[in-house]
């Protein structure tokens, strides 16, 4: 008896003892690089991967409510107002400026990683012998491609990360972001300064000119949605742009206008650009959305539709930037929108703006502002919303308005009025149903120039994330007050204006960062 | 093995000898009954350990011949053994006490691997019986046990009946990001999680609660937070068959509240009033519709009076060899929300066996429970179309019910008419149109099989199992407004379904050897060597899928499902499948040792693994040690009015490997890097890094001293317990801030330390205690002072940037760090706060937010109360207190803040708002320019210190001569009422929560109900 209990005992420990209860792996881990970037088409999925992550959305949506683009909605239930940005308010824990930081920075690690591994799979192929040469010559070429399309991406991600988060683009020695040029991996005590604004743009230059170089250039197959050359000298431009190498910014526009043109809002072409046609000619590049995916662009303002009967409005188009839109045709002006005609107004920037259903109140300024809100309702019209999805779009990241628009700073800078007013000219040429522009700025010195650009960026660019930084880099040349709301629409806020130089239009470094990199934690941006 | 304990027993055979020289005496006596002081004749007097022994002759006298450190042993049939050691005096008297039912199981220590008698241990320990837990109306027993323990902190964030949202947190917080409850141990079988609504309280018979690393530090790798033990009912061999039934009735209603809302009329008028000092603000009424407005009570529309009732129904029987305890249970619990509810069936079967000598012992627990509970989504959000505490509390009072036809056009027009005012319309729509519900089998099986090698060693087996199946279902009717909302303009098809299905398997093994020998009758030594073996597995499959037939759809099943066509993802069905495993693996010794009941030490080592780490870091080893002195045994305190007096002292260190506090499964390898497959970019797929690893996690480790004290004075009329404690983990797995350039801006590590220092006291007094009637007093209470040591960074304070609370060295977990309200500008009506350096302004900054030294877990908390009994009456009545909480009211702040008017209801305190004639108000101006500050600030954050009428009771026990016409043994009748009363400042419908910021959270209601214990 005893003996057999003993057994039986012995045999329940044993079971017991495995090591089976420790050493346990989770089913379909994969810890390695190596086992997730075999080869060049997993780093292509990998790339894939990073453009996943730009999300243009929330710099829409930050742009929008912290400019002077926006009004409330009729429907507003506290949107911008209990959390500050429509009131602007930044502070350093703000979550577009920790978002954004945070976003480029994780897109160029995993971009710095992959180029690691493209390196360690070309020493894989060039020794490996059995290879013909020239099926190592198409590899190693097909790594050198996927190797180009990651510089362009981490320099797009340091030209945002430049633009957003340096106080003066033009002081070379002058603090910019992290230069994040090498493999980081789980070295967490690594810690960097701020990188100068030379440094900076050195390297975003050094990126871009090294994937131009490349064998096939970048992406020529990927169309619009990808990065492409042009994509690359479009980044330049911008650069240039902001750092007033305006030299610069003449050469790479001048080179993107042999591939680019104005749509024409008679042909109707203009209009198919904010409705996802991601072939259109003046599109440099667009991120594509699809239905399943969750990021919406008029998500920003709408609930649930872009429509007048969207079951909540938070916000509609500020009345300033209403005011400036309804004067662009001077013959229609302080007119109620008349629907569906759309030859009523000779500049369609007006229509692509406002959206159909809107309505107006011609006396919106002496309305009392419970029936300025309920007659007075502009409806954020710029994206179109689709059937499957209501309010998502494709986003647009770069077109060539913008390209045309930086040579006119290049113009402008060299006093070069004329040229200013002929591009001005040709955009509202484009932007017109006829064949001649509904009306033209006044452009008498170099300051009204300026103004005329920063006037037409506010219409041009309305709702696509430019109205921000466009204040930084041009309001005091164009002798700009800063962002201004209709009183009407800063009623019940009290705050109607930012008014410049202003440190808020330089995000804050993030808070996140400044606690967690002691390298950075005294080089925070002024006024934060 | 056995050369190791050599030198003990010759150490032992030398005092032998020497004891056995000592010289022998007569001692005389009288043993007496407590309550009256009358002899007891007939009683037994033993020399304990031995054959010799007498009877007490008719005036209860004895004499006996003795050695000084005999002891004598008072035996008498209906009475507590009682027990003296022998020392100086040659007059021993005794006085013996009254047993009364469910007693004798508080003189037992029991846990899992030792069962020591009361006066032999050395641990912080409380324990609580069947008595207290039997017919209290909660589904769950953790809400019973609420106030009942000291130090130990029950809160309740829920009254939805049975939910798991209930927060135990042992002498303070343990850890910041790791698990902080407690480990439950059901009958020898460790449990997965706390959900505890499957079992049925009635058939508890004792919860013990294991507060110090004496205690817990045996069950090293969970027993960080402390272990609450939970033992169900037993039958005892040789018993007869006894029924019994236990059947409560409640009714229950939503608590009150002080937000002080607006009804109908003064709403208007306050729109109106708005919106003439404000243009823009409010909204223009005329006298009349101010006069007539109508008025809904939006929270009688959304609430009711919950019926309760739940019945159990117990066999209980012994033979010679055989003893089972069998009990079925069945309860239906109805949630003071409309459509929530608990419903449960229970099975249990307890059997004990043995052999004839006694040597080997078995047993097995069967439990067997399936429950289905009525759940809601949205508690707590404020989402208007989605939480319904959000429509009861806050809803405008002018909308009339009678607006809503039930139907989805009604419901859509009236959103386009209110906007997001809509809400209680767009909520009916939903009660109308969606369910969730979970049915839950939970299974607890466990078997222990015992056998005594010789008179000293014993080896034994244990091994459980506990299963889990839950399926959740959630639909919406193709008609529900919510299911069209923000869908595609052309489908035809609307509805939605989603089911999750859970399996969760623990199996646990426990495998023993113990060696208890006792020497001379002074000196006995335990000793135990375990291997525990712990292995989980957990599977989920999920099924989500929107568009139904409408003629088809049915609620719950796929009927009417639309199939997916190439250009329309829409009908697309998504599923998952997940699985993870999980297991710990430890060997400990135990060794305790006593000296006559008077000294003892004990002595536990455990080395563990846990699957959570990697390389160095998997194996964990603590330990601990106790000792006790019982004074009261001492040969100078015979005599004094202390008759039990026994110091304590422990010192050790206990692990805790769920880190993450993601469950015995999550955070399964957060040592690795991973990588993911998903849909990436233009609807191909990408790879990406998913997780950064951490190679270096380890346990969290809580080192534990305790000292305390037990004492029973005059005959223990007086009785009680204070313990003093310091915990301090170690190794605490906190937020690491992460430079962006990883990748991610934080990543958990284990870093720094925390501690809690603490009292805790116990006492209870009998005021009265006679023949008739017993009235008994008591108090429990802790203090627990909760201080974060070290924290991951330069400046030695952490906070998000957005949160409204932070981490500082120096002060406790939870602190809130909040901009410091200053009241209103008279001059403009802005809001105006305390800048850093204690100036008012309009434009605070981050820099000016301030350390505000209070959190949302109370300092101060316990129970008081009496029992009562008269002649077969009884009354209880408890009164718990929580004090120093702060809580945010974020309901409060939807109350006033002037951005919701014509929005939401609002607080009639909002209506002293800022004008220029009104210039000394507490509310800003309508039109305020920084209002965007006002919810960052202490203005919201509000004393949530409480004392409440936990429950009260009032009952009557029949005597069995009344009852021998019915032939029944028992039966009682009974009264009670739960959280009846409330004293606090604050001001919501519940002042007691689980969080720190709360809107319009599911509240724990007021429960009256009836009861009736029959025994046949």
């Amino acid at each position: 008896m005893k003996n057999k209990f003993f057994t039986l005992i012995a045999a329940v420990s044993l079971l017991a003892s495995c090591q089976d209860a420790y050493e346990i792996t989770q089913p379909g881990d994969r810890t390695e690089e190596s086992q997730v970037f075999i080869n060049n088409a997993e780093i292509k999925r990998g790339i894939n991967g990073l453009y996943a992550t730009f999300n243009p959305e929330a710099e829409i949506e930050f742009v929008s409510y912290f400019t002077d683009e926006l009004g409330l909605g009729i429907t507003n239930a506290g949107q911008g107002v209990n959390d500050g940005s429509y009131t602007f308010f930044l502070q350093a824990g703000n979550s577009f400026a920790t978002s954004a930081w945070g976003t480029y920075y994780n897109i160029i690690n995993r971009g710095n990683r992959m180029l690691n591994r493209i390196d360690e799979l070309k020493l894989e192929t060039q020794s490996n012998t059995s290879l013909s040469n020239s099926d190592k010559v198409a590899a190693l070429e097909a790594l050198g491609d996927s190797r180009a399309e990651i510089l362009a991406l981490r320099a797009y991600c340091n030209l945002k990360l430049f633009s957003y988060f340096t106080p003066d683009y033009t002081n070379p020695s002058g603090l910019s972001v992290i230069k994040f040029d090498f493999l980081q991996t789980d070295n967490y005590a690594r810690f960097e300064s701020r990188a100068t604004v030379q440094e900076m743009v050195d390297f975003i230059v050094s990126d871009v000119n090294e994937a131009l170089s490349n064998t096939n250039g970048v992406s020529p197959t990927g169309g619009k949605i990808k990065a492409s050359n042009n994509f690359l000298k479009t980044i330049l431009v911008k650069l240039y742009a902001m750092t007033e190498d305006y030299d610069k910014v003449e050469l790479y526009a001048n080179e993107l206008s042999a591939d680019y043109s104005l749509m024409e809002a008679s042909s109707g072409m203009y209009q198919l650009m904010f409705a996802d046609d991601v072939s259109n000619g003046e599109l440099i590049f667009a991120l594509q959305r699809m239905i399943n995916e969750s990021n919406s662009v008029a998500a920003a303002w709408y609930s649930d539709a872009i429509s007048i009967d969207a079951t909540q409005i938070y916000m509609e188009v500020g009345r300033s930037l209403y005011n400036q839109l309804d004067r662009l045709d001077p013959s229609k002006t302080n007119q109620v929108r008349d629907l569906p005609n759309f030859e009523t107004r000779n500049d369609a920037r007006y229509e692509i703006n406002v959206l159909t259903g809107s309505k107006v109140a011609t006396n919106y300024s002496s309305l009392s502002i419970d029936q300025y809100r309920t007659q007075d309702v502009l409806l954020v019209g710029k994206y179109t919303g689709r059937t499957q999805s209501p309010l998502q779009n494709n986003v647009i990241i770069f077109r060539y308005a913008d390209v045309l628009l930086s040579l006119a700073e290049a113009k402008a800078s060299q006093g070069d009025i004329a040229g200013v007013e002929a591009i001005i000219r040709q955009i509202r040429t484009a932007r017109s149903y006829t064949s001649t522009p509904a009306s033209m700025p006044v452009i008498n010195s170099v300051q009204s120039a300026w103004k005329a650009i920063l006037d037409e960026r506010r219409v041009e660019f309305a709702f696509e994330g430019y109205r921000y930084l466009d204040m930084k880099r041009l309001g005091s040349k164009a002798g700009s007050p800063g962002f201004v709301r209709d009183p009407q629409d800063c009623a019940t806020t009290n705050v109607c204006e930012l008014t410049i130089p202003s440190h808020k239009l330089t995000l804050p470094i993030p808070r996140t960062e400044i606690l967690a990199n002691p390298a950075i934690s005294n080089q925070q941006n002024p006024g934060y | 093995m056995k050369s190791k304990f050599t030198w003990i027993i010759t150490l032992f055979l030398v005092l032998f000898v020497q004891l056995s020289f000592a010289q022998e005496k007569t001692v005389t006596g009288v043993v007496t009954a407590k309550d009256y002081g009358d002899p007891v004749p007939g009683a037994s007097v033993m020399i304990e350990g031995t054959n010799f022994g007498v009877e007490t002759d008719m005036d209860g006298k004895y004499s006996l011949k003795v050695k000084p450190g005999d002891k004598l042993v008072v035996k008498f049939t209906g009475f507590k053994t009682a027990r003296l050691t022998v020392g100086s005096s040659n007059t021993m008297n005794f006085v013996i006490v009254e047993e009364e039912a469910g007693e004798e199981l508080e003189d037992l220590i029991i846990d899992v691997y030792r069962t020591t008698s009361k006066p032999k241990s050395a641990v912080a320990a409380s324990t609580v019986t069947s008595k207290t837990i039997e017919g209290r109306p909660n589904a769950s027993f953790l809400q019973t046990l609420q106030g009942q323990v000291p130090g130990l902190n029950i809160s309740t964030g829920s009254g939805q009946p049975g939910d798991n949202n209930t927060t135990v947190i042992l002498r303070g917080l343990g850890s910041i990001n790791g698990a902080v409850e407690p480990l439950y141990v059901i009958d020898g079988v460790p449990m997965s999680s706390d959900r505890f609504r499957s079992i049925n309280p009635n058939d508890i018979d004792n919860i013990t609660v294991l507060k110090d690393a004496g205690a817990t530090s045996i069950y090293g790798n969970r027993g960080a937070n402390g272990v609450i033990l939970v033992n169900t009912k037993r039958a005892s061999f040789g018993s007869d068959l006894e029924i019994k039934y236990v059947g409560t009735t409640s009714l229950s209603t939503l608590q009150d509240n002080n937000y002080n809302l607006m009804n109908g009329s003064e709403y208007y008028a306050f729109q109106n009033q708005a919106n003439t000092d404000f243009p823009g603000k409010g909204r223009r009424r005329t006298a009349s519709q101010i006069a007539n407005a109508p008025t809904t009570n939006w929270v009688d529309v959304f609430f009711r009076d919950a019926l309760a009732q739940s019945h159990t129904l117990s066999f209980s029987a012994g033979s010679k060899n055989l003893a089972s305890f069998t009990s079925v249970g069945y309860a239906d619990h109805e949630g003071i929300l409309q459509q929530t509810g608990l419903k449960r069936f229970n099975f249990r079967n307890n059997l004990n066996g043995k052999n004839e000598n006694g040597r080997l012992t078995y047993g097995t627990n069967v439990s067997a429970n399936y429950s289905k509970s009525n759940m809601v989504t949205g508690t707590g959000t404020n989402y208007v179309n989605d939480n319904y505490f959000l429509g009861a509390f806050q809803s405008l009072p002018y909308l009339e019910l009678g607006a809503y036809d039930g139907t989805y056009q009604s419901a859509n027009q009236l959103v386009s008419q209110l906007g997001t005012s809509a809400m209680p319309y767009l909520l009916l729509d939903k009660r109308r149109t969606s369910e969730r519900w979970q049915n839950e089998l939970k299974l607890i099986v466990n078997g222990s099989l015992n056998y005594e090698l010789s008179d000293d060693w014993s080896i034994g087996t244990q091994a459980g199992i506990d299963y889990q199946n839950i399926e959740q279902h959630t639909y919406y009717t193709p008609d529900s407004w919510n299911s069209r909302y923000a869908k595609p303009a052309d489908q035809e098809y609307f509805g939605s379904i989603s089911q999750i299905n859970e399996d969760r398997m623990v199996f646990t093994s426990n495998t023993n050897l113990k060696w208890n020998k006792t020497f001379n009758d002074l000196h006995e030594v335990k000793a135990g060597v375990y291997i525990e073996y712990l292995k989980a597995h957990y599977r989920n499959t999920s099924l989500s899928k929107q568009g139904f037939d409408p003629i088809f759809f049915d609620r719950g099943n796929g009927s009417g499902w639309i199939e997916d066509s190439v250009d329309n993802d829409y009908y697309a069905a998504n599923g998952s499948l997940s699985k993870m495993n999980s297991g710990l693996f430890s060997y400990f010794g135990t060794a305790d040792y006593d000296y006559n009941t008077r000294y003892g030490v004990s002595v536990t080592v455990r080395r563990d693994a846990s699957f959570r780490f990697t390389n160095d870091n998997k194996w964990g080893t603590f330990w601990s040690a106790s000792a006790r002195w019982n004074i009261s045994n001492e040969e100078f305190m015979q005599g004094s009015i202390i008759n039990d007096l026994k110091l304590r002292g422990s010192y050790g260190t206990a692990g805790n490997q769920d880190i993450a506090n993601s469950g015995i499964f999550g955070g399964a390898n957060l040592y690795s890097t991973l990588y993911a497959s998903s849909l990436g970019y233009n609807a191909e797929n990408s790879l990406s890094i998913s997780q950064l690893p951490n190679p270096y996690l380890q346990w969290e480790v809580i080192t534990q001293a305790n000292i305390g004290v037990d004492f029973g004075l005059f005959k223990n009329r007086l009785r009680g317990s204070v313990d003093v404690y310091r915990k301090q983990t170690d190794d605490l797995y906190q937020d690491r801030q992460l430079s962006a350039i990883n990748g991610s801006t934080s990543l958990r590590s284990n870093f720094g330390s925390m501690k809690n220092e603490g009292v805790e006291l116990i006492i209870a007094g009998d005021v009265v205690r006679n023949n008739n009637t017993r009235v008994t007093l008591n108090f429990n209470g802790s203090y627990n002072k909760n201080t974060v040591v070290d924290i991951p960074n330069e400046e030695g304070f952490y906070w998000n940037g957005t949160s409204l609370t932070g981490l500082r060295e120096g002060s406790m977990v939870g602190e809130y760090y909040m901009l410091k309200s200053g009241g209103v500008n008279p001059a403009n009506g802005n809001l105006w706060f305390y800048d850093k350096d204690g100036n008012l302004t309009e434009t605070p900054t981050d820099n000016d937010r301030k350390w505000t030294g209070k959190s949302s877990l109370p300092v101060y908390q316990g129970a008081f109360g009496f029992d009562f009994e008269h002649k077969g009456f009884f009354a209880s009545a408890s009164f718990t207190y929580a004090l120093d909480v702060w809580r945010y009211d974020n309901d409060y702040y939807f109350f006033t803040n002037p951005n919701f008017i014509n929005l939401n209801n609002q607080s009639k305190d909002a209506r002293d708002y800022w004008t220029p004639t009104n210039r000394n108000a507490e509310f800003p101006s309508l039109v305020a320019s920084n209002i965007q500050n006002a919810g960052d600030s202490d203005f919201y954050l509000r004393d949530a210190s409480y004392v409440r009428l936990r429950y009260a009771t009032l009952g009557y026990n029949f005597k069995k001569s009344d009852l021998s016409f019915l032939k029944l043994s028992g039966l009682r009748v009974f009264a009670q009422g739960e959280n009846l009363l409330t004293w606090t400042k604050w001001k919501g419908w519940d002042a007691e929560s689980n969080r720190g910021i709360d809107l319009s959270q599911y509240p724990t209601p007021k429960t009256i109900s009836f009861g009736v214990e029959v025994q046949f």
